[in-house]
């Protein structure tokens, strides 16, 4: 088993990153640790945006949320959360809207050929996660409002799967459509997406309260206005 | 090679006949029964307007670059309270329509693995505008 170090304080300061909202930030990140005591075990340090968490006495293999807070504390990579109506891109700021209330962009996504600048982080960051609060509420299939720390989970644990894992988002690409069907490459690979879902699958396993609210990663439809 | 080709064509047949299993049934409360699962499906938003048309044709772009998307899979299902749907895929210019389509209200879907599914209504109708068409931007899959 792979010890996550006890604290662990970048040596280029610069991490995971947080933006915009940053106490609803850091209350969000308290939920996907889910210590009673995570007001200590994470700070954040204004002058570098960075977050640092101490996951002393925590075991990652039955914590999947502090597994996943320790992966991008620990990374080479560099990521953001951004909360809020607006987040940084390499071309400026960009703001979400009622169509796209949230966005995960990296350096190497080619669904839609060479990204431009506005749909890349920004400069030094290798994914930015950014969710408007405001307008990213959804249901699940079941009904389930999906509460918005599920919904950052999920996002960045497909941040890391695309990241540090070298996944693409989806499992397959689309050849063609047959029949009214949508048919896809044939193969045993996880895209990030399906890598995030198997987390936070896993995560509701291990916190079962959870499974009350919506599941992130489900077939989410917008709550109406 | 002749084997080769027959193996290759089995393999497809196979995986259509998967994935068109792969359909919404009774999740949201049936609102998008009998339409297409992308394989990666996710977020489903909703266009919020009833579009009104002379006939079923349009345009689909990605939002973030407004390029045009082929391969995306446009369905309908009406009209009204029928259960059929029809579909038809988007081709190199994000182009697509259905030919005749009754008039009436239909809840209509577009689905692309890889990107966020949109769904909407859309009325036909023999008064409609003759030049108006379903203009769909779908948003990167997250």
């Amino acid at each position: 088993l792979r010890q996550i170090p006890l604290r662990y304080i970048d040596p280029t300061g610069q991490v995971l990153t947080i933006s915009g909202d940053v106490d609803e930030a850091q209350k969000q990140l308290c939920g996907i640790l889910g210590a009673n005591d995570c007001g200590q075990r994470i700070s954040f340090n204004h002058d570098t945006n960075t977050i640092t968490v101490d996951l002393t006495g925590i075991d990652p293999s039955k914590n999947e949320g502090a597994s996943l807070l320790g992966q991008l504390v620990e990374s080479s990579n560099v990521y953001n959360l951004t909360l809020g109506s607006e987040f940084l891109t390499a071309g400026g700021l960009k703001g979400l809207t009622d169509a796209t209330p949230n966005e995960n962009l990296d350096n190497r996504d080619t669904r839609l050929g060479h990204p431009t600048p506005f749909n890349r982080p920004p400069n030094g960051v290798d994914d930015v996660v950014a969710i408007d609060p405001s307008r990213a509420r959804f249901h699940d299939s079941s009904g389930r409002p999906v509460s918005l720390s599920s919904l950052i989970f999920h996002e960045l644990a497909e941040a890391y799967a695309k990241v540090d894992l070298g996944r693409r988002y989806a499992d397959a690409d689309t050849l063609s459509v047959r029949g009214g069907a949508v048919v896809t490459g044939i193969g045993g690979y996880q895209g990030a997406h399906f890598n995030a879902v198997d987390r936070e699958i896993t995560l509701r396993i291990q916190r079962p309260n959870l499974q009350l609210s919506g599941r992130a990663g489900d077939v989410l439809i917008r709550d109406p206005k | 090679v002749a084997l080769c080709k027959a193996f290759v064509l089995v393999g497809l047949t196979l995986a259509a006949s998967g994935q068109s299993q792969d359909r919404f049934t009774d999740e949201f409360g049936g609102e998008f029964r009998g339409f297409a699962k992308s394989p990666t499906e996710h977020i489903v938003d909703r266009l919020p307007d009833l579009v009104v048309v002379k006939a079923v044709a349009g345009e689909i772009r990605a939002r973030s670059n407004d390029e045009p998307l082929p391969n995306v899979l446009f369905e309908i299902r009406g009209p009204g309270a029928a259960q059929t749907v029809r579909s038809v895929k988007a081709n190199a210019l994000g182009r697509f329509s259905l030919g005749r389509v009754r008039s009436g209200e239909y809840v209509f879907k577009a689905t692309l693995n890889g990107f966020q599914s949109l769904v909407g209504r859309v009325r036909v109708t023999k008064t409609a505008d003759p030049t108006s068409r379903i203009e769909i931007k779908l948003n990167l899959g997250v």
